[in-house]
């Protein structure tokens, strides 16, 4: 199940933020950690993703640089600037509140709280 | 400190941006725009339907051929990893969107990722790109609102400038008569000015002096030592029967001029000819304006007046006083005659033959005191002082009507006033008020193309006709006002009134452009009032100094002073308005009574004259005495105050 198109706005690049802060990463990780670890919620395709890449690139709140993998091919990898974080944790934080404020409204689950936050 | 890498960096990317590069990029662009994409995807050795798609994407972004190379360099990397992940060429094409879209999404993030200072130059050409489409935009509006207006022309003003004198028969109008003496003289006068040109050997003979003026040259003064005196005295003869009847003519109550702007050229026995005023052609719109209009008359008063005025100096060298008074009296009454047809000219016209009337008769009875009887000098104070209240006044009613007239042919009509409605500049109007500036010469009829490309651009900047007619009116009601005021309303009052309204039309770019139909039409207005203060002045000594003859006829010496011929010879003692609060001047000196006014410089100089070689006129501006601007009056080399008096009497010769 996706995601409608401006809950997806909004959710992609914290989850993008949020996969990068734990490790640097190439767009093809992304997209299959997107898939995988949100059970397919938050998938997106190759066309979705650079574009977010580049909008978080521009805003400095990522920065990437091309690097020969093991296998030999170039890829470009992506990782998270201080700017990134201060926006991470921000982001998180109004997610939490969101969250919060679902689950007391009895839409979301307690369970399903601690899911969004991602944590 | 922590801005120094910013400003560095952007610095550098301001110096990779020059203009050179700039272009030699565009160039490098048009040329190679996909090619080093196209090299990264050939070389990725990708399925074709894949390696097509990324292709697509690329060329559709139409960004910067390094950007171009970056976005496939990624998107086949992505697809590698996906196939060696097992993914099927159709999953990933799917992956990969449509091209088109995802081409704008590369294009909009991409773009985003550019420095601030292709941005900034980005946001500056459109927004110069947004100005200039807006002030399309505004002038086409401007353009054709411009080009489809017209004025609306309604208001027959011809009729109403004619209306006055189609109250009177053609038995009570004089023009016929001093025409009938005109057409008669013009010729005669005509052969005395060839009698009087200088010989051929004159000019070749390098002659520094100039022969003595002959009796035409000095007309109308009688001068019977003058060469070619006795052929004027038999012009004269010759047309001594239309004089005794323009005597008469004098006495009717309208010089009945016909006004129009169309006329025909009548040609005479005798060889003159004149143009006819016939009925204006009908239709408004087709009309000349009335600017235009033929003033028929005007050169004629003037030269009736000379006639008649020489033969009142004739008749006095043959001591005839009766005949001398009558054509001193005709001449007073052609001036009230022209001052009635109530034009600003005719009424600076009637001013000018009163004056040249007044001069004479001050002459004759300075030079012969024993010409006139008491009796006749009364008759004469009479005369002079009848017609002066009319000659002396300035009437602007016709002058408002040839401002309204010009009015409805320049703007056109909102309909918001019956009289005074507003509107705005037309082509028409700009192409009037250029032949109105050159004079009617060698300007289009029609508006010209450059009238009606630039004209829209002016036409926020010209006042419109409202405001041109208020500011118009106000110009004419300061001037009546200062009038009514007297001359020490060339101070202040002129200074917070006309100057006021009419320094920044006559004096500034921006005032010449903004009111272009005063500037046209308005400038001398200013002038004219001292014409009239200087007129009354002239007025108020001939009479003091025919009182003061009339005193010396009855007692054989002068009066003591000015203000014991009051009130029996004198109704009042007139002021002098150059010195305000004291009355006209006069004193006795060597026998010879002096009548005079204080002069530009406001005091009593005991009858001091215009030292011989400076101007008379320095002596005689109301305006230079009451300090009006310096645009008014006196001329600035003659601006300086004259340590000198305006001395009426004796005349100068």
């Amino acid at each position: 199940m996706k995601l409608e198109r401006e809950l997806m706005r909004g959710a992609g690049p914290t989850a993008v933020l949020q996969l990068l802060s734990r490790r640097e990463m190439y767009g093809y990780q992304l997209v299959e950690a997107l898939d995988q670890r949100t059970q397919g919620v938050l998938a997106m395709g190759q066309s979705t993703l650079y574009p977010m890449l580049y909008n978080l690139e521009a805003k400095g709140l990522i920065e990437a640089d091309w690097r020969q993998a093991d296998s030999g091919r170039d890829r470009k990898y992506y990782r998270l600037t201080g700017k990134g974080k201060t926006k991470l944790e921000s982001d998180l934080e109004s997610w939490g509140r969101l969250a919060g404020a679902l689950t007391t409204l009895g839409v979301l689950a307690p369970k399903a709280h601690a899911q969004a936050a991602l944590a | 400190m922590s801005d120094q890498p910013t400003i560095t960096r952007a610095w550098s990317w301001s110096v990779a941006r020059s203009p050179i590069l700039n272009t030699w990029r565009w160039i490098d662009n048009q040329v190679h725009r996909q090619a080093r994409a196209n090299a990264a995807i050939s070389g990725a050795d990708l399925p074709a339907p894949i390696a097509k798609r990324i292709g697509a994407i690329t060329r559709k972004t139409r960004l910067w051929p390094s950007e171009r190379a970056d976005i496939a360099r990624e998107l086949i990397a992505h697809a590698q990893d996906a196939l060696d992940a097992g993914r099927e060429t159709d999953d990933i094409l799917t992956s990969l969107g449509d091209p088109k879209t995802v081409a704008k999404l590369f294009r909009r993030s991409a773009k985003r990722k550019r420095h601030w200072v292709w941005r900034a130059r980005q946001r500056t050409v459109q927004a110069f790109i947004a100005t200039i489409a807006l002030l399309i935009m505004l002038y086409a509006v401007l353009f054709i609102r411009f080009n489809t207006s017209s004025p609306t022309i309604e208001r027959d003003v011809l009729a109403e400038l004619n209306a006055r004198n189609d109250r009177f028969t053609q038995d009570e109008k004089a023009n016929t008569v001093y025409r009938e003496l005109w057409v008669a003289w013009t010729p005669l006068q005509r052969e005395l000015y060839i009698l009087d040109d200088p010989p051929p050997e004159h000019f070749e003979s390098n002659a520094t002096d100039d022969p003595p003026p002959s009796a035409i040259g000095l007309f109308p003064r009688y001068a019977p030592d003058a060469p070619f005196h006795a052929e004027l005295t038999q012009a004269m003869d010759e047309i001594a029967p239309l004089i005794e009847l323009a005597r008469c003519a004098s006495e009717l109550p309208t010089l009945g001029s016909y006004y129009s702007t169309s006329s025909e050229t009548v040609e005479t026995p005798n060889g003159t000819s004149y143009d006819q005023p016939i009925p204006p052609e009908p239709n408004l719109e087709k009309r000349a304006d009335l600017i235009a209009v033929i003033l028929p008359d005007l050169g004629m008063t003037r030269a009736c007046t000379n006639l008649l005025v020489y033969d009142a100096n004739r008749a006095a060298a043959a001591s005839d006083p009766d005949r001398a008074l009558d054509s001193l009296s005709a001449a007073l009454g052609l001036a009230r005659q022209i001052s009635d047809e109530s034009f600003l000219i005719t009424s600076l016209v009637a001013i000018a033959i009163q004056g040249s009337a007044e001069d004479a008769a001050l002459r004759m009875i300075h030079d012969q005191p024993d010409l006139f009887t008491e009796k006749h000098l009364a008759a004469l104070a009479h005369r002079i002082a009848a017609a002066a209240p009319r000659t002396r006044r300035l009437d602007m009613g016709s002058e408002r009507l040839f401002f309204d007239d010009i009015l409805q042919r320049v703007y056109t009509d909102d309909g918001s006033h019956p009289t005074n409605p507003d509107g705005r500049i037309t082509p028409d109007g700009y192409a009037l008020l250029g032949r109105i500036s050159s004079m009617y010469m060698g300007v289009s009829d029609t508006p010209t193309a450059a009238t009606r490309l630039a004209g829209p651009m002016t036409t926020p900047l010209i006042a419109g006709r409202r405001e041109t007619r208020d500011r118009a009116e106000r110009a004419y009601a300061s001037i009546e006002t200062l009038i009514a005021r007297g001359p020490e309303g060339y101070g202040q009052f002129f200074e917070d009134h006309y100057q006021r309204i009419m320094y920044n039309v006559e004096y500034t770019t921006g005032g010449r452009l903004r009111h272009p139909v005063l500037a046209a039409l308005l400038p001398a207005l200013g002038r004219s009032a001292d014409s009239v203060f200087a007129a009354e002045a002239r007025t108020n000594a001939t009479l003091a100094a025919i009182a003061a003859n009339i005193h010396r006829l009855r007692t054989g010496s002068w009066p003591a002073d000015l203000a014991s011929l009051t009130p029996e010879l004198l109704p009042e003692l007139p002021a002098d308005r150059f010195e305000p609060g004291t009355p006209i001047k006069s004193l006795v000196r060597d026998g010879q009574l002096f009548i005079y006014y204080a002069g530009t410089d406001g005091d009593d100089d005991q009858a001091r004259a215009v030292p011989e070689g400076e101007n008379p006129q320095r002596a005689r501006h109301f305006a230079g005495r009451f300090h009006a601007g310096s645009h008014i009056g006196p001329s600035d080399g003659d601006r300086t105050k004259l340590d000198a008096d305006w001395i009426l009497y004796p005349p100068a010769d």
